[in-house]
């Protein structure tokens, strides 16, 4: 719609994900990691929500859990129809443009789909809309530690093998970044709390494999075209083992998951006061006299 | 014959109604019109239309159809 840069062939994302819906849920575990996640925070927050979003619902992973919760009203939103729940509640849309009404849910959970959006800080807008005042999203996206391993095993084996390096693992955004996305986006209350997940695989091979599985395959518009050669693929898989194995040969992999909680505003929720609003000193309440620094910037 | 066919349409799962009341155009954000009989969503500020399947609606632009004046001009 604009002329925002694209970083992810969304339509690419959508093909790989179609191809690996029939199996995802041999694939699932970063997605049954934030679901468990996602219940845990539930069970602790004294609230009951009746009316809940799941935007890249995977099939059913999500929204029984969430019935399990107690939740009987459950939207779910996927970007294909192969992963909707079978169930009369199920929208087809894009994270990019949300297709519902503004103050709709009170409770919105994005599983790991967010960190393949072009427009992230309009994504969130979108979401923040969505949502009914002291409505809450939890959002799960991978942050930037996800598979740095593999980032620098296919730099490498590129630069060697052939004339230069392509993008091959996606750019994932920072836990800084997410908190000053969210305030951007209308949310009060943000937290992002990272998660970091090591996992270990037989072989890199096995990685991608896995990869493929999740429908997370490269869908970088800048990636190289040509297929990999399998000279490249083994380079990168040896330079893999010989930086990162373990003692007994196993491969390592970070998976760095960033959750997102943030609430619509509502006048309930605790701010903090206007600076200079105080009716008490600080030094009164803690029984001592006040006295200036030696170092006070007196230029002010 | 006859039968069979409209009892299909009328057995066919069917958008839920309080489903159609939070959806709204993707592109505009605005209304929806629903039209039961192309099982199609409506959206007259953007001038697409959007298909239903099964009983779930594709609300995406890849998936959408544009609107041709005269339909405009119904809504």
């Amino acid at each position: 719609m604009t002329d925002l840069p694209k970083i992810f062939d969304r339509d690419l994302l959508r093909d790989r994900r179609r191809r690996a819906a029939p199996r995802m849920q041999n694939h699932a575990f970063l997605l049954e990691r934030f679901r468990d996640d996602v219940v845990e925070r539930l069970a602790l927050i004294q609230r009951t929500f009746s009316n809940a979003l799941v935007i890249g619902a995977h099939g059913s992973a999500i929204g029984d859990a969430l019935a399990l919760c107690g939740l009987t009203r459950v939207v779910a939103m996927d970007t294909i129809p192969e992963l909707l729940p079978p169930n009369e509640w199920a929208v087809v849309g894009d994270e990019e443009a949300l297709p519902f009404a503004a103050a709709t849910f009170d409770l919105i959970i994005a599983p790991l789909t967010l960190q393949f959006v072009n427009d992230l800080p309009g994504a969130l807008l979108q979401i923040s809309r969505s949502l009914q005042p002291d409505g809450l999203f939890i959002g799960g996206v991978l942050g930037g530690a996800t598979l740095h391993e593999l980032r620098r095993a296919w730099l490498e084996a590129e630069a060697e093998v052939t004339d230069g390096a392509s993008p091959r693992v996606a750019p994932f955004a920072d836990v800084r970044d997410l908190g000053g996305l969210l305030q951007r986006a209308g949310f009060a209350l943000p937290v992002v709390d990272s998660d970091a997940v090591r996992v270990r695989y037989p072989s890199a091979l096995a990685l991608m494999q896995d990869l493929r599985g999740m429908g997370a395959g490269n869908v970088l518009c800048d990636r190289r075209r040509v297929p990999v050669t399998r000279r490249l693929l083994m380079r990168a898989c040896e330079i893999y083992a010989e930086k990162f194995a373990d003692a007994d040969g196993r491969v390592p992999a970070t998976f760095e998951m960033l959750v997102m909680t943030a609430w619509a505003p509502h006048e309930s929720q605790q701010k903090p006061l206007k600076p200079g609003s105080a009716t008490a000193r600080l030094a009164d309440a803690l029984g001592t006299t006040e006295a200036r620094l030696p170092d006070s910037t007196e230029t002010r | 014959m006859t039968t069979s066919a409209t009892d299909e349409t009328a057995t066919g799962p069917r958008i839920d109604p309080r489903l159609l009341e939070v959806l709204v155009c993707p592109v505009s954000k605005s209304a929806l019109v629903y039209d039961a009989g192309r099982q199609e969503l409506l959206s007259r500020k953007a001038g697409l239309a959007f298909p239903i399947r099964n009983g779930v609606p594709l609300l995406t632009v890849e998936a959408a159809r544009s609107l041709t004046d005269a339909e405009i001009g119904k809504l």
